[in-house]
């Protein structure tokens, strides 16, 4: 029983080790200006940098915007959600 | 109508007329739409629906936080939007003065408004950016709502540039 406790708190932490990534989605309702803008809001980006990653989701559909441990990732994807963007987390290959 | 600085405190949006400040007042209704369409647009999934445990923990904590915020941007423009325009304004010249440091909220709404109305309607792309020409339908009065938001978006956006 005990054997099992700990093999399941391994890979619960192993889980938590693996990156995970922020992937923000292409949406053509909201304004280029403004994803910018939340990107810079978001994760302190330059203008740039925000503007670069806009214009991947723009172009490609979709963006990895920030990559690391999982509850932070939790906490970006929330951040992006209450400014209105499709965002979701994912583990990193 | 005109989007115009007063000063460091207050922007305002002159020489509105009647069909104007129709379309500032419906901005609270659309982006508080209880349509599912629209609801499944302002909370969506954040894993894609990969995660069910995750995503009914996300429903259950998250989503009333996403709400409040949502809820309290409304009540911001809403309140900006309180009894105007003025009994005694002439219908063709109305002016509205936003709080700079209001804009976070308008900005946010009008965002709001935009997705519920696109969510709503289904709007596709090809739609949104114009590739058909608009039939007089509800569905290309909305688009044009979505349009005149999207114009008070951007002058607001580069307000607080």
């Amino acid at each position: 029983m005990t054997e099992t406790i700990v093999e399941e708190e391994t890979k619960l932490q192993e889980a938590l080790d693996v990156p995970w990534n922020v992937v923000a989605h292409n949406d053509p309702v909201n304004l280029m200006s403004y994803v910018t803008r939340v990107f810079q809001k978001v994760f302190g980006f330059s203008r740039e940098r925000a503007e670069r990653h806009m214009l991947e989701v723009h172009q490609k559909g979709r963006s990895i915007v920030w990559t690391g441990a999982r509850e932070a990732a939790e906490v970006y994807v929330q951040h992006l959600h209450s400014h209105l963007l499709l965002a979701t987390l994912e583990r990193s290959q | 109508m005109q989007v115009r600085r007063v000063n460091e405190k207050t922007v305002a949006l002159t020489e509105l007329n009647v069909f104007c400040c129709e379309l500032l007042h419906q901005i609270g209704p659309n982006a508080q739409s209880d349509d599912p369409a629209a609801h499944g647009r302002l909370f969506s999934s954040p894993t894609g629906g990969k995660e069910a445990e995750f995503e009914m923990d996300w429903h259950d904590y998250v989503q009333p936080e996403l709400r409040q915020i949502f809820q309290s941007a409304v009540e911001v423009v809403e309140n900006d939007l309180f009894a105007f325009p003025a009994e005694d304004a002439d219908e063709e010249d109305v002016t509205l003065e936003i709080p700079v440091n209001h804009l976070e909220a308008w900005i946010h709404t009008l965002t709001q408004a935009r997705l519920s109305l696109a969510a709503r309607h289904d709007f596709q792309e090809d739609e949104i950016l114009r590739m058909f020409p608009a039939d007089g339908s509800s569905r290309a009065l909305a688009l044009f709502q979505m349009d005149f938001y999207g114009f008070l978006l951007e002058c607001f956006l580069r307000e607080l540039d």
